[in-house]
């Protein structure tokens, strides 16, 4: 031992010369690190001195630019090429005073639009010739300025511009770049170099001179960096010394930390290889003093560092471990006790070696004793497998079924030394068990088809099919368990269907769809399938239970009778769409017809001549009215037709119905009468309706009649919440055959053929009249006598008015509005029309207003945009090619006309005369609406009111 | 002798090629349609007043066209955009002066440029025929003879109708906005000579130069004038620069403009809002509005309808002095030139002078013109006008 070395004289030895080595490398790289440092800091010093050059330079050239193209569009230069007689008293002075750079001899000239020198100074014999034509081009036919720097100087020419046009040229010349680069200051020098090695510009002028050449200089002692700009070299430099001047004093302070460093990791390696080995040798002092004094809990000796902490904590482990071996018996005894199972261990001459309380609960509480156990458990009579289920009662008649399980116990050495019994209480099991085989049972005979699939497994398939299953399906339980039941689904089955089931399935949902299955004989069948999420107690889904029922028979029966539905209903509306253009392509030619015969009784005529327009146009108004029968007819057929209820004046209603039956009847000196009482005048109901049955009435009371009379008879009746209005209507006319009177509310019913034949008409107006008096909760009857006349009585149901009646009813509009508030202005007027016809029409009528005519909403909307004057009014067609009125109005109420036509009087103008067609255009944000066709008055009424109303607001 | 003989016949031979080719040469020309110019800003500052005159010129050469041409031959237009720069329109003028089929040039709204176009045109021979351009200079110039025709304003005489207007509406002190050129200065000359004459006196004298666009300066040199309206000598983009100056005074004089505004598209460049708050007189010497039973009148106005906009309203045609003034010279030139029944210059100017009536759109003009009086319209056919709502100009009620 004693030839060994010391711990510190070991480490010693091994740590100096290793620290020499690292103290030179460490030393060298510190001194080159500096330098190197230092070069790239002048590099990039030099380096931002020449793009700072290179900005200047970019930024003095934009800058003399910019103000070339400021002084160029100076207003007194440009008034200067149009004032060509004056300009020489202050063009001259302008260019004269005019001074962009600090060199006083720059030149400038001005040019005319094809590049004529106009004004100048210091131009001829200074500016290179060859710039003279290099400019025109790019100046005066594109209009952009024209840049040029050089070895013999810079260039530049921008264009005089008028209304986007070059209409002349200012161009600008210095003889070097040395005018416009401004000086930055830095102790560095800087120059620019031409091509030829000529020096443009430099920052210290008077060491290095411009016009020198740059090759010539002596530049051996100088830290010289230099850039290209464009074709010109750049270069930075300063001496050497001046350079490097910043890092000398770095190198007596570099040097004493150099040695410090040395001085300090000698004492360091000395002072840890003492401390080393004093502390290992104390360690050692320490474990000595601790295992002699055996259970060593005494002395708590705290170690300097880390490690000897470590190798302590050790040996003290180890010794607290040995103690805690003797604790674990006890444990063992708790823990068996606590077990719920029945644990007894008996050695090989059955005697209990070791029992836990729940063997003891079990003896008390079931009246057992050891023997009987080991009689019937560990050697039964008959023993069938190594688990044995056993029954026990209490006094009180509950039952235990216990599980016992035998294990043999075996000695280190394998041998066997006894039997270990464990009993497991599986009472609560063995009634589930039960619970499950009835239900179980129970399912598998219901009638109807019940599966289960577990969606938890891949596939989702079949765990459960019952009886009822296998008889719908064809399938056998064998076939169909551990698949998915997507094998009942094929070809015709609807894919929403199927999705239906899917999404229920991954939402946990229940669903109850009739889908199409295929059985396993391919045959199909409706499938009426109920599916209901089985949840677990936490919530999730893992089963879905799926109840089928075979429903074909109903499925078929219900689509049948869909399909038959669908098939009437689109018959009719194809018939009564159909009806409904046909209305409209018929009646944009009666309107023309009308408006133009209108025309023409304005026009020079003789008497025949005007007797012959105005019964062409009681033929075009009859038609009109026969179009409008069968229209009624068609909304009839089509369950369109409906009635409103608003306010208005029974009395009103009546007499102006009958007056102007009254004069139709007097030109056949028959007198139409009116008798009535009513209990209220103020009434609420469908006055459109109204007017429209008596109308008929009466106008077949007139027609059928060619003398005698005709009267009409109306009261009004009060019930408790509405009103009765019975009318009757008697002529004394041709009268109805007793045998025609049933079929004389029919469809297309007149008394015979010879009748139409004679008076005209469809044969509707009646059949009308009764649906619209059916609607209004009332009937209609008829006597007759044939050549003595007929009365034709009705009643409806009318009901209270909604507001009170206002103090004062005008009937008609005063007739005074039709002329316009400001005299003699014209208001101008937008026509919307595709229809030749009606547009001549409509601007005849205005022949007192300034009319422009569009033929669609689309133009309708670029006129207003395009238009310089302001329109007053719009009268505005529904239908028509490209953009029909509806979508036009809409589109101007938006502002997309501009917002001064938001509000203006819009009046549509249309053929279609259905009702409903009203509200439709006040929807669309028209103001008014005039039916096809129109006449003189009704327009010119309705232009004039708007505009009126228009100028008021 | 044979050589001699020799040389003859070839003489002979070549005189009779040289007389067949200058025959067809001839023939060649007579075949080609007349050309009248138009010189005029196509794209510049007065497009619309270019535009007016050029459909006026066309209104008028269809209905030539239509009877037969001048001389049996047919006429076109053929246009020359100077866009109001006088070294442009002396390059038209050279670029005219070369073609053989040439009958006059029709000028533009510019009085700098006519001005600067003076010596070419003489020098070359050409008629110049003024449908706009107002500077007395250019018809009282001192070339002699004088190929200058004018139907248009004479600013000596617009002065004249501008002051009177002034002196109705009891206007006693006026400012001046004149525009830096030969049309600026001689309008100042003719209303320094007739202001006293009205009772007015000119209180300030501002300039402005074209492309100008800032006036507050001089504007409120003006308001401190005490003047009591603005007289205004501008076209359309310096104009929208005063009114759009003027607009932010707290009280806005009355404007009482040369028509230089009517040149181009002014009510819309200063939209009709600030339009409106302003009270403008501006000079004009027709309007389709004024006599519109008149059968030339409603005859024209028909065919501009038809050839150019269906839309257009008796008041909403831009420029429409410049329409009428052209429409009137092209009818006198072809009437003058089929009466000296040939295109050369002076024989065309001399017929010009000795037209003894002719009636036009605007009047009836007996005679047109005379050897001493190259302009045709004087103070009694100028009236002042104003925007309506609209901004289209109508006649001013109340004074005229």
């Amino acid at each position: 031992m004693s030839r060994l070395p010391s711990l510190r004289q070991y480490l010693q030895r091994i740590m100096l010369p290793k620290l020499a080595v690292i103290l030179v490398a460490i030393t060298l790289i510190i001194f080159s690190a500096v330098f190197l440092t230092a070069n790239r800091h002048i590099g990039e010093v030099h380096k931002g001195y020449l793009t700072d050059l290179k900005d200047s330079i970019e930024q003095s050239i934009e800058l003399t630019r910019s103000e070339l193209i400021t002084i160029a569009n100076n207003d007194l230069l440009v008034n200067g090429l149009i004032d060509m007689d004056y300009q020489q008293y202050y063009l001259p002075l302008f260019i004269q005073s005019t001074q962009i750079t600090e060199d006083r001899n720059l030149s400038l000239a001005l040019f005319n639009f094809a590049g004529d020198k106009l004004l100048f100074k210091n131009w001829d014999d200074r500016v290179p010739v060859h710039y003279l034509n290099a400019w025109q081009t790019q100046v005066l036919s594109n209009a952009e300025s024209y840049t040029s720097v050089n070895e013999d100087g810079v260039f530049i020419v921008a264009p005089v511009m008028i209304n986007g046009m070059a209409e002349g040229a200012l161009a600008f010349y210095v003889d070097s770049l040395h005018w416009i680069v401004s000086n930055r200051p830095n102790v560095a020098t800087q120059l620019i170099v031409g091509e030829q090695g000529k020096v443009l510009y430099s920052s210290h002028p008077k060491q290095y001179p411009v016009g020198t050449n740059y090759y010539s200089l002596d530049l051996n002692t100088q830290y010289t960096a230099s850039a290209q700009w464009d074709k010109f070299l750049l270069v930075s430099f300063e001496p050497f010394i001046n350079a490097y001047n910043n890092i000398f004093w770095l190198i007596p302070i570099l040097t004493l930390a150099v040695i410090s460093i040395i001085l300090t990791s000698l004492y360091s390696v000395r002072a840890a290889a003492n401390l080393s080995s004093l502390t290992l040798q104390r360690l050692h002092e320490n474990l000595e003093h601790q295992i002699d004094s055996s259970q060593g809990r005494s002395e708590k000796a705290q170690e300097p560092t880390l490690e000897m902490s470590q190798i302590r904590y050790a040996f003290e482990q180890l010794i607290e471990s040995v103690n805690d071996l003797s604790l674990s018996n006890n444990r063992f005894r708790n823990i068996t006790n606590s077990m719920e199972e029945i644990l007894v261990v008996v050695n090989n001459d059955d005697q209990i070696i070791l029992s836990n309380s729940a063997f003891t609960h079990f003896t008390e509480h079931y009246e057992q004793t050891f023997d009987d156990i080991l009689k019937n458990v560990l050697h039964p009579a008959v023993r069938t497998a190594k688990k044995l289920q056993l029954s026990y009662q209490k006094g009180t008649g509950e039952q235990l079924h216990v599980s016992w399980n035998t294990s043999p116990m075996l000695n280190d050495e394998g041998e066997f030394i006894g039997h270990i019994l464990v009993g497991e209480n599986i009472t609560q099991r063995v009634i589930l068990e039960k619970d499950v085989l009835i239900r179980t049972r129970a399912m598998n005979e219901a009638t109807v088809s019940i599966v289960i699939s577990d969606i938890n497994q891949p596939g989702n398939p079949l765990i459960y099919v019952n009886t009822a299953f296998e008889k719908l399906t064809g399938y056998s339980k064998t076939e169909v368990l551990g698949k998915n039941c997507r094998f009942l689904q094929g070809p015709n089955t609807a894919p929403e269907h199927i999705q239906q089931i899917s999404d229920a399935i991954n939402t946990g949902q229940g669903v109850e769809i009739t889908l199409l299955n295929y059985r396993k004989d391919g045959s199909e069948f409706y499938n009426k399938l109920t599916l209901s999420p089985i949840q677990q107690r936490d919530g999730s889904v893992s089963h879905f239970i799926g109840i089928q029922q075979d429903v074909t028979l109903q499925e078929q029966t219900s689509r049948y009778l869909e399909e038959a539905k669908l098939r009437a209903e689109e018959s009719t509306q194809l018939k009564s769409r159909f009806l409904a253009s046909m209305s409209h392509e018929i009646r944009t030619p009666i309107n023309g017809i009308y408006g133009m015969l209108g025309l023409l009784t304005n026009g020079k005529l003789d008497e025949s001549q005007q007797n012959y327009v105005r019964m062409a146009r009681q033929s075009t108004k009859d038609l009109l009215h026969i179009i409008n029968d069968i229209l009624d007819f068609s909304k009839i057929e089509a369950g369109k037709l409906t009635v409103e209820r608003h306010d208005f004046n029974l009395m009103d209603l009546l007499n102006e119905t009958i007056e102007h039956y009254a004069f139709e009847g007097a030109t056949k000196d028959i007198p139409v009468t009116l008798t009535c009482s009513l209990s209220e005048q103020w009434v609420s109901g469908d006055t459109v309706r109204i007017r429209q049955i008596l109308s008929n009435l009466l106008s077949n009371a007139v027609k059928f009649t060619s003398q005698g009379k005709v009267t009409v008879q109306a009261t009004l009746v009060r019930a408790e919440d509405h009103f009765t209005l019975k009318c009757e209507v008697s002529d004394t006319g041709i009268g109805i055959e007793a045998s025609q009177l049933d079929n004389i509310f029919s469809l297309f019913s007149q008394e015979d053929e010879s009748t139409t034949r004679q008076f005209g008409g469809t044969g509707l107006g009646l059949a009308i009249s009764k649906q619209l008096i059916q609607l209004m909760g009332g009937d209609i009857h008829v006597t007759s006598t044939k050549g003595k006349g007929s009365t034709f009585s009705f009643s409806v149901l009318l009901y209270p008015a909604l507001k009170d009646a206002p103090a004062q009813y005008t009937g008609a509009q005063s007739q005074s509005a039709d002329s316009f508030a400001t005299g003699s202005y014209k208001p101008l007027v937008l026509l919307v029309e595709d229809n030749t016809i009606n547009q001549v029409v409509a601007r005849e009528h205005l022949n007192d207003c300034r009319v422009m005519v569009t033929a669609n909403g689309q133009e309708a909307i670029d006129a207003l945009k395009g238009a310089k004057a302001q329109f007053d009014l719009i009268l505005m067609d529904c239908q028509m090619p490209v953009m029909d009125g509806y979508e036009a109005t809409r589109r101007i109420r938006s502002g997309e006309a501009g917002d001064s036509y938001q509000n203006v009087p819009i009046i549509a103008l249309t053929a279609n005369a259905m009702k409903g067609d009203r509200d439709t255009c006040i929807a669309a944000g028209m103001n008014d609406y005039i039916s096809k066709p129109f006449n003189e008055s009704e327009l010119r009424h309705k232009v004039w009111q708007w505009y009126n109303i228009a100028q008021v607001d | 002798m044979r050589y001699q003989q020799l040389l003859v016949n070839t003489a002979a031979t070549f005189v009779t090629m040289l007389v067949v080719m200058l025959c067809s040469a001839k023939l060649v020309i007579a075949s080609q349609p007349i050309v009248i110019g138009l010189d005029a800003d196509m794209s510049s500052v007065a497009v619309e007043g270019g535009q007016a005159i050029k459909r006026g010129a066309l209104l008028a050469i269809d209905e030539i066209n239509a009877r037969g041409g001048i001389l049996n031959r047919q006429v076109v237009l053929e246009i020359s955009d100077h866009r109001g720069n006088p070294a442009r329109g002396i390059k038209n003028i050279e670029a005219y002066a070369k073609n053989p089929n040439l009958l006059a040039v029709l000028g533009g709204v510019h009085t700098p440029v006519a001005l600067a176009e003076l010596p070419y045109i003489h020098k070359h021979q050409l008629i110049y025929l003024g449908p706009w351009a107002a500077g007395t200079s250019i018809i009282d110039n001192d070339y002699s003879p004088n190929f200058v025709f004018r139907i248009s304003v004479r600013d000596a005489e617009a002065a004249k109708v501008m002051l009177r207007h002034a002196a109705a509406r009891g206007i006693s002190r006026i400012a001046l906005a004149l525009e830096r050129t030969g049309w600026g200065r001689s309008n100042l000359a003719s209303l320094q000579q007739h202001s006293e004459a009205y009772g007015i006196s000119i209180v300030s004298v501002q300039w402005i130069n074209w492309r100008q666009q800032d006036f507050q300066q001089e504007m409120r040199a003006i308001a401190q004038s005490d003047a009591q309206a603005l007289f205004m000598v501008v076209n359309a983009p310096e104009g929208v620069v005063i009114a759009n100056t003027m607009v932010q005074l707290e009280k806005p004089l009355p404007m009482i403009s040369h028509w230089g505004i009517a040149g181009g598209d002014f009510a819309a460049r200063i939209g009709l809002s600030t339009l409106n708050q302003l009270d403008f007189a501006v000079l004009q010497t027709f309007s389709f509005e004024r006599n519109p039973q008149d059968e030339i009148n409603q005859r024209v106005f028909n065919a501009y309808r038809n050839r150019f906009d269906t839309n257009a309203q008796r008041d909403s045609i831009l420029g429409v002095v410049g329409l009428a003034h052209a429409y009137d010279l092209i009818h006198i030139i072809a009437k003058a030139a089929e009466q000296a029944g040939t295109l050369d210059a002076n024989a065309v100017k001399a017929a010009m002078e000795n037209l003894s009536e002719h009636q036009g759109l605007i009047k009836q003009y007996i005679p047109p013109f005379t050897p001493t009086r190259h302009d045709a319209l004087f103070a009694d056919d100028y009236f002042m006008s104003r925007f309506n709502a609209l901004g289209h100009l109508e006649p001013y009620p109340e004074v005229n």
